[in-house]
């Protein structure tokens, strides 16, 4: 299996606070002073991690900086985390919460940037596409910052049989559409839904858009369209998991 | 953080003239779309563009014409050689020379009418990315502007302008030298001024956002500065509910300016501004 090298330290401190056994090394300069990797060494050297205190020479210095410029300090290999199988992902399904789908998500800042804000308001589980889908790179785990450790996922080949077993699981499928009639904010809040984000250009397949049990847009209309996936998926997580008014 | 400068189209070799950015005068933006936006929007200056000199017929006539509607001079270069200049490869076949990005003064765009009743001033978002794309989660939003300091902040440059989908060309941008006093003037002049920070009291959808208001975004390192969130009229928070402690700023700002569409919608008479 491959080893991701994070550079964000949270999206470190959280693999290391859930699975500490993949965590397999932690390379940090303590001169640096950076109090997040700091935090990381402690936690490293707690867990019985394999701590290497020293300047960071990182392999692919042309590669951009994932997420807000604090990566740098440090560095950890990180086995990835296993995905779940499906009917796992939706056991724990009850009379409420939310869970996500991506339709043929390419971009991973998108992919990270739903995780994180998937983690902070606790959907319960993803499920993701094989093919024409950012795959869980490094870079996808440290924009999420630590969000990959929190949510589950489940990586499937077809997205059509997990909405029906999702639905099988008692789950309603929710698409967007700016067509839709309804705000998101009119969907009932007592029954658990899988919410379905399309892609960055094409947004949801007719297919998927078919196996929807309802669709809902944002206001004002076409905004769902013109607002980027990662902030329209925030926009639509934290309405569908608020409490009701 | 030295990377900011770095990230911008600064010449990657060696040549007689001093850096572009290095003065800070001027810099390139790069990609087709973007570039032909902001030539369109005619807002942001242009020095002049260089095109790729095999690009196909309908292309090359349509910036041939735009640009001499503008006033802009075009000329043809290698693939290679736009990449040399803007030092990146996906040019996508068209650079621009950009004068400084022309910021709002504060004080005008509170005087604008009708006044703004709704804006966001980012506390050092460094990630251009992420600046970009506030920026356009503002503008889609119908924001009336956003408001940036000068230090630790992105400037306005290629990857931001890309990231926005343009709306740098659109929204108001101003900078001010220093947030605190900006936050007193928008307090004097009777914008509620809300510092978002994740261990406040009270929840955004507990705040009522029908007067004219500001939300502060800050760094996703530190968050909104202490000397900025002390001259806030309140601090309040996105409330969490997993277990990772904060958003992304732009999801962050997204959800913000949602909320305040919300209730504003919701006391505005039907067919008003959403």
């Amino acid at each position: 299996m491959s080893v991701l090298h994070l550079r964000n330290p949270h999206s470190v401190l959280a693999a290391i606070s859930t699975r500490p056994q993949d965590v397999l090394s932690v390379r940090a300069n303590p001169q640096i002073g950076e109090p997040a990797w700091r935090e990381v060494l402690a936690a490293a050297a707690d867990a019985g991690i394999r701590v290497q205190s020293r300047a960071v020479q990182h392999r692919h210095s042309k590669q951009k900086s994932a997420g807000d410029g604090r990566q740098g300090a440090g560095e950890a290999d990180v086995k990835p985390r296993s995905d779940v199988p499906l009917e796992e992902l939706f056991a724990s399904v009850t009379d409420h919460g939310l869970w996500l789908a991506f339709d043929h998500l390419q971009d991973p800042h998108n992919v990270g940037a739903i995780f994180r804000t998937a983690a902070f308001f606790g959907v319960r589980g993803i499920v993701m596409t094989k093919d024409r889908s950012a795959p869980l790179t490094a870079t996808v785990y440290d924009i999420a910052s630590g969000g990959i450790e929190f949510v589950p996922f489940s990586v499937l080949p077809n997205l059509s049989r997990a909405l029906k077993v999702a639905k099988d699981a008692g789950l309603w499928v929710l698409g967007t559409s700016e067509h839709a009639e309804q705000d998101v904010a009119a969907v009932p809040r007592d029954r658990p839904w899988l919410l379905v984000l399309g892609n960055e250009q094409k947004g949801l397949r007719q297919l998927t858009t078919k196996n929807c049990d309802e669709t809902c847009r944002l206001s004002p209309r076409g905004s769902i369209t013109s607002l980027n996936v990662s902030v329209a998926a925030g926009i639509l997580i934290a309405t569908l998991t608020a409490e009701p008014a | 953080m030295t990377g900011l400068v770095a990230m911008v189209g600064q010449k990657r070799r060696r040549s007689r003239k001093p850096a572009l950015m290095g003065s800070h005068q001027r810099c390139w933006l790069w990609g087709r779309h973007v570039v032909l936006e902001t030539l369109r929007a005619g807002r942001w200056p242009i020095v002049e563009l260089r095109i790729d000199r095999t690009l196909g017929s309908v292309i090359a006539d349509e910036v041939a014409a735009l640009a001499a509607e503008k006033h802009v001079p075009v000329i043809a270069e290698t693939s290679a050689r736009l990449a040399q200049l803007c030092g990146a490869g996906d040019h996508q076949g068209l650079i621009a020379k950009m004068r400084p990005y022309p910021f709002w003064d504060l004080g005008d765009l509170l005087a604008s009418d009708p006044p703004p009743t709704s804006l966001v001033m980012l506390d050092r978002i460094q990630d251009p990315y992420n600046f970009g794309a506030v920026v356009r989660a503002a503008e889609v939003l119908g924001m009336d502007g956003v408001i940036i300091g000068e230090r630790g902040q992105s400037d306005v440059n290629s990857l931001a302008a890309r990231s926005s989908a343009g709306a740098v060309n659109v929204l108001p941008i101003a900078r001010v030298p220093d947030l605190a006093d900006a936050a007193r003037l928008l307090r004097d002049t009777g914008l509620r001024v809300l510092a978002t920070d994740s261990s406040a009291d009270t929840p955004i959808d507990h705040c009522d956002l029908t007067h004219p208001t500001v939300f502060v975004i800050g760094n996703e390192h530190d968050g909104v500065s202490e000397s900025v969130a002390a001259v806030c009229d309140a601090r309040v928070k996105i409330p969490q509910s997993g277990q990772v402690e904060s958003l992304n700023a732009a999801v962050a700002a997204g959800i913000l300016c949602y909320e305040l569409r919300r209730q504003r919608g919701r006391s505005e008479s039907v067919g008003g501004k959403m």
